[in-house]
């Protein structure tokens, strides 16, 4: 009897149970799919690529963090689907079922639908758990045919979990009968769209956001001015504080947004007669003023939610961009050698027959050089004084373009380009930025070579690409100074040194054997270079000394090796890319399923007044686009203020990491935001459907 | 002239299976410048008959023309401007909208027309003057009383001037001074406005404040009356014609027909 009952029940509310069933499935896969990934065979290929165990903390990190919110957004899907079914309980009391059988109904009713969510949740999560593993495995560029596994653990792991879940919910709304009153359970919910007259503490508010807001922001993008300046007065324990003050800032700020701003502006709008007394304006001017008092709270969290994702999103696709801009300036290009490695090397190609597409060698002199650089961050400018190695101007050109595919540039005689290793963002370059072209009224920064009768030479150029690889050069050698040719040969040096660059064809860099020999030799070479400096009256004389010994002289790395390190990389990026696009796969979703249960769960309450408003005469049409306007505000409102935060946050990151190219972040959140305007379009065509209804459909009297 | 024709209008609600007959073949007239009130037993089909007049709803049989414009006909778009500028609504439970104060309730048909500001305070002026709310405007629906809401909800039905000012049970939450109160406005914009009014009642207070009455029963005309005294008499013959619909009392009932 009870069972009948309670099948009865879930078939009744087919439409709502669908709603519920469908949100817990997709928590559930979601959960699948991590864990799988965490526990299955898959991971030891993940292994493989290195840093296994950083990569499996993290790993465990996530998965903690995507149980928490499986658990927050599953407890609140079932506290908004028993909401509205108290009514039904109340009534179930009154015809005189006792209590106790109603809350075994409800029990019963409660386990089924579980089971039914296992069901289903674990045969899509193990059908998607293929398709994500072959997304990670393609992300971290490993090519490895992957059977159909289904691991074990997982599904032990989910079904305990979820089983847990369910029997607690179970019992949470079963206990609803004893716990509620008959009479609360039997009101109807009331709702009023009342709005409150703002008041003092509003207004306070509403000046509040905006400057803290803006001031945030403000502090955010002049970090390297202020940082500093703060550190020099309180230490470096001021950035922690700085960084925080920014933070609160934005979360008060955002806070305060919501709660009193949109208040007082919607109030502001209410003063301009002709443009309030228009058409709809009136009314969505109204509506909106409450529903932003009345999710105020909701949609701050939603707004940080999104700034957290799309900031973690940003700054892994950032710094992917970073990593793969520092592998090319430390090796641009396939392999680079230093002359006491010749013979190894040489070894090596001519054992394996390898004719390579390219082979250059590009001399240097070593010598002492000195010039200031002024700096945002130090006062008196930066000092260089140290080795330099200066190269000649056509040997630089060819460098540049075969590496960086950069254009020629001629320097007249007094004129150099310095190369230098700091973030360009933190230097006050003495030329226009992206072209190096100098600004007119200077004339460049002196420098000096420590070189008898040698021109006295200015820098017109600053750039941070070193040739062939900043790897290659002496530890101890900050910059590298090129020369027209003629100066050049005026410079006499007592080192002069060698560096040779192969590339390599992609089938060559494809042979297993060939490249562990290779990376063998660029690990632990038989023979390493130090150098060597001796100061003698005011002059510092260089030596490069070989030798298999270690010394604690200046060193290098004195073969470079390209390919095998980029593999590395790409594996780590595509491992850190996939956990922060499925932490904000999950963000989202739970965000955006939030609005909408939020939404769908005013709209039967709004039903009224939507008649009404048909009643005196606005057609379907008129009512369908200001919901769908008033519901567009509710969804942009927080991606909007989440996306210019998460704008902000990485182009304060982008400081430190030398500004590297922000396209793929920005190509990851367009992506978020696409998301999340399906699930307005989702939301606004279904609280339509549920408010307007034409007025003559025989349903309702 | 015939504001309103109803004309062999049938409804049917339900399905195969459980079909109600709401209304069965009824036709009736009423001209500009009257009150007209309809009353009948709960479940006769007043409501539904209203919702036909109104354009809220659609006969099954028959047609329904207002200004000689068949609105049983119209489409959508063009009912919900026709609703705007003909028709004015007065419910029973007020619907007001609780976001809006007392002023922008009353003037949301307007604002939804585009009118000028300057017309709109104009109308709005006029409109709290006859009604006595003008002390209320900057208040919301919850801040003001009952009888003063139902006053409010009447602002809001005369506001676009409506050729036909429609009332479905309006006294029916009011207690008995404020609906006075109302019926003594709804006759003050009858005579004064020379608004045509149609109200649904069953309460015969209220319909003796009508100038004739429609009785229906089971979704048919079962009788008219037309009143030619005072209200007193009126209410008398009211309370008589009620208590033989619901079977019995001093008159025989009057077969419809004209
Ligand atoms: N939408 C509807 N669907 C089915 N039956 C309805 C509907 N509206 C009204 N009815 C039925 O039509 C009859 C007349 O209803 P109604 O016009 O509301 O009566 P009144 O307003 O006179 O009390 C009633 O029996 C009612 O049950
Ligand atoms: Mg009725």
């Amino acid at each position: 009897m009870l069972l009948h009952l309670a099948i009865k029940n879930v078939l009744n509310r087919a439409r709502d149970y669908a709603a519920y069933v469908m949100a817990c499935v997709v928590a559930m896969v979601v959960y699948f799919c991590f864990i799988s990934i965490e526990t299955a065979p898959i991971f030891k290929h993940i292994g493989m690529a290195g840093e296994s165990l950083a990569l499996g903390r993290i790993l465990q990190m996530t998965g903690i963090v995507i149980l928490l919110f499986v658990v927050f957004f599953l407890v609140y899907a079932n506290l908004f689907f028993i909401k509205k079914r108290r009514r039904e309980i109340g009534i179930l009391s009154i015809i005189g079922i006792p209590k106790y059988q109603i809350s075994l109904l409800f029990l019963v009713e409660s386990l089924m639908v579980g089971l039914i969510v296992l069901m289903v949740g674990l045969f899509l999560g193990i059908l998607f758990s293929k398709l994500f593993a072959m997304l990670l495995l393609r992300m971290m560029g490993i090519a490895i045919a992957m059977p159909f596994l289904i691991s074990g653990q997982a599904v032990e792991q989910t079904i305990v979990m979820f089983g847990g879940l369910f029997l607690l919910m179970g019992i949470l709304n079963s206990t609803m009968i004893y716990r509620y009153q008959l009479v609360i359970l039997l009101q109807k919910m009331t709702f009023s769209h009342k709005v409150r007259r703002p008041n003092w503490l509003t207004y306070l508010g509403g000046i509040l956001a905006p400057s803290l807001i803006i001031g945030g922001y403000y502090l955010a993008d002049h970090t390297l001015t202020y940082m500093p300046r703060l550190e020099r007065r309180f230490g470096f324990g001021v950035d922690l504080l700085y960084l925080l003050t920014i933070l609160l800032f934005e979360i008060i700020g955002t806070l305060a947004f919501f709660q009193a701003y949109t208040q007082i502006w919607l109030q502001f709008e209410r003063r301009w007669k002709h443009l309030y007394y228009r058409g709809t304006h009136l009314l969505s001017v109204t509506n909106l003023s409450f529903r932003f008092k009345e999710n105020a709270k909701m949609l701050w969290m939603i707004t940080i939610l999104c700034a957290v994702t799309i900031t973690a999103i940003g700054s892994a696709a950032m710094i992917y961009t970073y990593s793969q801009d520092a592998l090319q300036q430390n090796t641009p290009i396939d392999l680079i050698y230093s002359q006491s490695q010749k013979p190894a090397v040489n070894d090596i190609l001519t054992r394996y027959r390898v004719r390579p597409v390219s082979q250059v060698d590009t001399a240097y002199k070593l010598v002492t050089a000195r010039f200031k650089v002024n700096s945002t961050v130090a006062k008196n400018g930066i000092r260089m004084d140290g080795a330099a190695a200066v190269m000649p101007l056509t040997q630089y050109n060819r460098a540049m373009a075969q590496q960086f595919e950069q254009p020629a540039v001629k320097l007249k005689n007094n004129a150099a380009i310095t190369i230098i290793n700091l973030p360009h963002t933190m230097l006050e370059a003495p030329y226009k930025k992206g072209t190096g072209v100098l600004r007119r009224q200077s004339v460049g920064i002196p420098l000096q070579i420590k070189q008898a009768d040698t021109p006295k030479l200015r820098i017109v150029h600053l750039r941070k690409q070193f040739p062939n690889g900043a790897g290659i050069f002496f530890d101890g050698v900050l910059n590298v100074i090129v020369v027209n040719n003629a100066v050049y040969r005026q410079i006499s040096a007592t080192v002069m040194d060698r560096i040779y660059t192969v590339q390599l064809t992609t089938a060559q860099q494809m042979q297993k054997a060939l490249m562990r020999e290779l990376l063998q030799l660029s690990r632990n070479p038989r023979q390493h270079d130090y150098l060597v400096m001796q100061k003698k009256s005011g002059t510092t004389r260089y030596t490069i000394k070989t030798t298999a010994k270690h010394l604690s002289e200046l060193s290098r790395s004195s073969v470079l090796l390209k390919q095998p390190n980029q593999a590395i990389a790409n594996a780590n990026f595509g491992f850190y890319l996939y956990v922060a696009l499925f932490i904000a796969l999950i963000f989202m979703l739970a965000t955006g399923s939030i609005i909408m249960l939020k939404q769908l769960s005013e709209a039967q309450e709004a039903t009224l007044q939507y008649r009404t408003l048909k009643k005196i005469g606005m057609s379907v049409n008129e009512i369908k686009r200001m919901i769908y306007f008033q519901i567009l505000m509710l969804f942009l409102l927080p991606i909007i203020l989440g996306s210019m935060h998460a704008f902000f946050a990485i182009r304060m990151l982008g400081l430190f990491l030398d500004n590297p190219g922000l396209q793929l972040a920005y190509l990851v959140c367009g992506l978020l935001i696409v998301i999340y305007f399906i699930f307005y379009l989702i939301t606004a065509n279904i609280y339509n459907r549920i408010v307007n209804a034409p007025l003559n459909s025989d349903g309702f009297y | 002239m015939a504001v309103v024709s109803v004309q062999q209008v049938s409804k049917i609600y339900g399905h195969r299976l459980s079909l109600v007959n709401a209304l069965n073949n009824i036709s009736f007239e009423i001209k500009s410048g009257e009150f007209v009130g309809i009353m009948g037993p709960s479940g006769a089909g007043k409501t539904t008959l209203l919702n036909m007049i109104a354009t809220i709803d659609q006969p099954t049989h028959g047609r329904v023309l207002i200004k000689n414009q068949v609105v049983s006909r119209m489409r959508e778009a063009r009912l919900a401007n026709f609703r705007r500028h003909e028709l004015g609504f007065i419910f029973q439970d007020f619907n007001l909208l609780d976001s809006l104060t007392v002023r922008e309730n009353i003037l949301l048909p307007l604002a939804l027309d585009k009118f000028s500001v300057a017309m709109i305070e104009q109308r709005l002026a006029q409109v709290s003057r006859v009604l006595g709310i003008g002390n209320l405007l900057a208040r919301y629906p919850d801040e003001i009383s009952i009888g003063q809401r139902q006053r409010v909800a009447c602002g809001r039905a005369m506001i676009t001037k409506p050729t036909l000012l429609l009332a479905d049970e309006p006294t029916g939450s009011l207690d008995s001074k404020s609906a006075t109160e109302l019926l003594q406005y709804l006759t003050v914009i009858n005579r004064q406005e020379k608004a045509t009014i149609l109200l649904v009642t069953h309460d015969a207070f209220t319909a003796s404040y009508c100038r004739r009455i429609l009785f229906i029963r089971d979704g048919q005309l079962f009788s008219e009356i037309i009143r030619n005294g005072n209200r007193q008499q009126f209410f008398n013959q009211i309370i008589d014609m009620q208590a033989t619909i619901g079977g019995g009392g001093r008159y025989n009932a009057i077969t419809p027909g004209h």
